[in-house]
């Protein structure tokens, strides 16, 4: 970022310790750089890809990047895809890197985040032992069994990048600790969820065949007839038992037992939640394996992991390794109860599972490529997910609140483990603006699971499963989200109306800051409204920008945020736009990415496949235009 | 005993035609002149028996609700995943070689009571067509087919005469005989098909047939005609003409029967002995 950013309270004493210019005592400080978008593809001005080829070949000499995965492309022959993470002095930068497509060794596009001018010391003063136990006492959560924390170079919301060690941890959050104390200084959720407000039709008592095994005198849902196998778990609503499958564990060591697993005495099943949380399992991979020739969440065949029966609430999540019974990740899904559903419906309509699972996929397909265990990240960029608002606004009850002076209410971990509520100054820019940001990697996972979600859905009709845009429409609950017509202002059709929330960053302590997002909401910087909670980042909101995108690409349309109109392929060829959306995804997509670097990717997947020109690559192209990319 | 090609079978049945034709239009006369002179007869012939009849044995598994073997190459028994499995199986019996011993004594004027036994073994081969449910979804059967050889076959019959010995010429004598006849029939059946298949799923392919015995005896009928030269007062050849059938149910893979037709034409020549 050009501009550092300053805390809005009153004083430098709480300021940055960065921007305040010198290194606090007893504390490796936040050190400057810059964070720099790469998107060079089939659009790219003449000579920015040799000039951005040149200067990756000497970062990777000098050992700035370290390549990571180098893969032969799927579809195209002839071409590979190298992944290259940056490091600094031997030290990761979190989720920064380039994935490089190269036509017989000669460069073709370059995607990703790469920092530069980066002043942070990679120089510890705690062990990584040291900093698991640290962070344990300050959050009260548990590092989960064989994990060590990691020495990162940590990429900061607000621009700044320290020193840090992040693992894993059984509250479902990966923590990262400064290297030099070990105190917090992020957390980043490490469970997609897939939260849901609505009404609607109900779950639809249709037979279904259940992939079981026969042990033990009774039956048991472990599906070991598809290429990955698949077990699904029934928590009964226990959350001791939820939690203690869920908690972090050993990579692919099995921690369920016989009594976690559904069972039946017959194979003639009772529970339509233990029915269709392991058929819709069963569909999904189905769908990845058929459609996209990959085969398992890891692409490898690994065994997935489903929980039904989860929590009592109306959601449904993917938590990613080391999370899971097995250490493998795992998708858990609770049930909604409502006036459509009082005895309470099973979360577990195939839209649901679908989307659950493909977040599964991302984890695995960023994780795999890139090196990250953390899956993909949200990249903040200035400009794109950090950007900056008015020096003032009037909320809705007529206050006016001006950056410097102003509060919002939030949350963060306390030293002790708890959640600590309070009024944090807002995080300005050094004229006095507000910050306001919102998580555009995540935003991109969220759509991109609707997006396969729904595939999985048209994939299936001749099965029995609905064909509709609308995510989530055979629940009870009604549709989650619509992709062919997006409810705005919730949920955006183009990236100029992107929600957005004013950064606020929580001191804790010795000046070290700890952020999150408030409950202020901004579209094209002017405020909204204001929520009554706090630390969402819009990922679920935002992702229409992108979806619609793709059902536009698909059936044709205008976008009516920005009235540009968009000729589809059709849904006889909805395969071939699946394609390149997923190609993105498993190809091109870096560490971490924003909205707009997402929107490039899918445009070079695009170009990879169809030449430009072609209906595919124009519907692509114009659909991404439409939505303001 | 022999084997006949198809080519060598039908001049043989062309010759047999011919052989029968002409003594039975020369033999009304003759015969209102001859008495046969004989107590009783043994015969022993070798041959072939023809003409036995195609049969079709549907089987079906029904759905078990418990476990399924999703091997490369499995059994179709096991195979039916909440819905029935299926095959049926066509068979055409092949011509079968064998022999046949009868005797018979004269009861009154030309005509005697006799008792022969016929056996015959060969083989079968039947076109197998089978449906095979899909594991992840109802209704959507694959379907295959495949060819069945080798299937043994065997048929022992015993059969109850009454006959009519025509002496065309001193030497010469034409029978014609019917009568009930029982058939013991142990034929081997498509039990279970070994199908392949692999994920998805959505297609299966044959592999081979199980094939299972099975046995049963029926009643029927036999018709026919013999032509005996006699070379001396005691012994002679000749040749023997017989059709019989019999519907035998043999107990299908599927749990039912199957009515399996029995007998045929059998053509054969061999010893004759007057007493």
């Amino acid at each position: 970022m050009a501009r550092r950013i300053r805390h809005g309270a009153v004083t430098g004493l709480i300021a940055w310790v960065a921007a305040a210019g010198g290194p606090v005592a007893a504390q490796v400080p936040p050190g400057p750089g810059t964070a720099v978008p790469v998107a060079v593809g089939s659009d790219a001005a003449p000579g920015e890809l040799q000039a951005w080829d040149a200067r990756l070949d000497g970062m990777i000499r000098a050992g700035d990047l370290v390549v990571m995965s180098r893969d032969d492309d799927p579809t195209l022959p002839g071409r590979t895809h190298q992944y290259a993470a940056q490091f600094v002095g031997g030290v990761p930068v979190l989720g920064a890197g380039v994935t490089r497509q190269l036509e017989r060794g000669v460069t073709v596009s370059a995607f990703g985040n790469l920092h530069e001018n980066l002043s942070v010391s990679v120089a510890p003063t705690i062990t990584a032992g040291d900093a698991g136990t640290l962070i344990e006492r300050q959050t009260g959560a548990r590092l989960g069994d064989g994990q060590t924390p990691e020495l990162i170079v940590l990429p900061l919301p607000t621009g700044s990048y320290v020193l840090a060690y992040g693992a894993a941890f059984d509250d479902g959050r990966f923590h990262f600790a400064s290297a030099s104390d070990g105190r917090l200084v992020h957390s980043i959720e490490a469970f997609r969820t897939q939260s849901a407000i609505g009404s609607g039709v109900g779950i639809l008592g249709d037979r279904k065949k259940v992939s079981t095994t026969f042990r033990g005198g009774r039956f048991e849902t472990h599906d070991r007839i598809r290429p990955s196998e698949i077990v699904t778990l029934d928590a009964g609503f226990d959350i001791e038992r939820f939690l203690r499958l869920l908690a972090p564990g050993p990579w692919s060591v099995q921690r369920w037992t016989a009594q976690d697993i559904a069972a039946d005495a017959d194979n003639d099943w009772e529970s339509s939640a233990v029915v269709d949380g392991h058929v819709h399992a069963g569909w999904t991979f189905d769908y990845f394996a058929r459609q996209h020739g990959r085969e398992g969440l890891d692409g490898r065949r690994g065994r997935i992991a489903g929980i039904v029966n989860a929590f009592d609430d109306y959601n449904a999540l993917w938590a990613p390794p080391p999370f899971g019974p097995e250490g493998r990740g795992a998708i858990a899904f609770g049930q909604y109860t409502g006036p459509e559903a009082p005895q309470g419906e099973p979360l577990v309509p195939l839209h649901v599972v679908a989307h659950e699972m493909t977040h599964g996929v991302v984890h695995y397909s960023i994780a795999q490529r890139t090196g990250s265990p953390f899956g993909l990240l949200d990249a903040f960029i200035e400009g794109e997910s950090v950007r900056f608002g008015p020096r003032s606004f009037t909320d809705r009850d007529g206050v006016t609140h001006s950056c410097r002076t102003t509060t919002f209410p939030g949350r963060v971990l306390t030293e002790t483990g708890g959640i600590e509520e309070g009024q944090f100054p807002a995080a300005c820019s050094d004229d006095g603006r507000f910050v306001l940001a919102s998580r555009q990697g995540t935003a991109t996972n969220e759509a991109i699971a609707d997006i396969f979600a729904v595939s999985a859905g048209f994939f299936h009709e001749r099965d029995g499963a609905t064909g509709s845009y609308e995510l989530g429409v055979d629940s009870a609950a009604g549709a989650l989200r619509s992709l062919s017509n997006p409810r705005a202002p919730i949920n955006p059709r183009a990236y100029s109306d992107r929600i957005e929330f004013a950064f606020f960053c929580a001191e804790l302590r010795n000046g070290e800051c700890f952020g999150s997002f408030s409950g202020v909401v901004f579209i094209r910087g002017r405020y909204v409204t204001t929520l009554d909670g706090c630390c969402y980042g819009a990922e679920h909101w935002n992702s229409t920008i992108l979806s619609h995108a793709f059902y536009l690409a698909i059936e044709g349309g205008t976008n009516l945020a920005t009235s540009r109109l968009v000729a589809g392929v059709g849904a006889a060829n909805r395969h071939v736009i699946e394609e390149i959306f997923f190609r993105a995804l498993t190809v091109h997509l870096p560490a971490a990415t924003t909205l707009p670097r997402t929107a490039a990717a899918i445009r070079q997947a695009a170009a990879d496949l169809h030449p430009p020109g072609s209906a595919p690559y124009r519907a692509v192209h114009q659909a991404l235009r439409a939505a303001g990319f | 005993m022999f084997k006949q090609t198809k080519g060598r079978r039908r001049r043989l049945a062309w010759t047999l035609a011919a052989g029968i034709a002409v003594p039975a239009v020369a033999s009304p006369a003759a015969a209102q002149m001859r008495e046969w002179d004989g107590r009783g007869f043994l015969a022993i012939n070798g041959g072939l028996q023809l003409l036995a009849g195609e049969f079709t044995d549907a089987v079906v598994f029904a759905e078990s609700g418990g476990v399924y073997s999703a091997r490369p190459v499995g059994l179709l028994s096991a195979a039916a995943a909440q819905e029935a499995a299926g095959f049926s199986a066509v068979h055409t019996p092949a011509d079968s070689t064998g022999f046949d011993a009868g005797a018979g004594v004269r009861v009154a004027g030309n005509l005697a009571l006799g008792l022969a036994v016929s056996y015959a073994s060969g083989e079968s081969e039947a076109a197998v067509s089978a449906r095979a449910p899909s594991p992840f979804f109802f209704g959507r059967d694959r379907e295959f087919s495949g060819a069945a050889a080798g299937l043994a076959r065997q048929e022992i019959g015993v059969h109850v005469q009454v006959l009519y010995l025509a002496p065309v010429t001193e030497s010469f004598t034409v029978t014609l005989f019917g009568g009930p006849t029982m058939i013991n029939l142990q034929q081997d059946l498509v039990a279970d098909v070994r199908f392949r298949q692999a994920y998805p799923f959505e297609q299966a392919s044959y592999e081979a047939a199980v094939a299972g015995g099975a046995s049963g005896t029926g009643i029927g009928f036999n018709a026919g005609l013999d032509l005996a030269y006699y070379f001396s007062d005691v012994a002679g050849v000749g040749m023997l003409a017989r059709y019989s059938r019999a519907t035998v149910d043999l107990a299908s893979a599927g749990g039912g029967t199957v009515g399996v037709p029995a007998g045929g034409m059998q053509v054969g020549g061999g010893l004759r002995i007057k007493f």
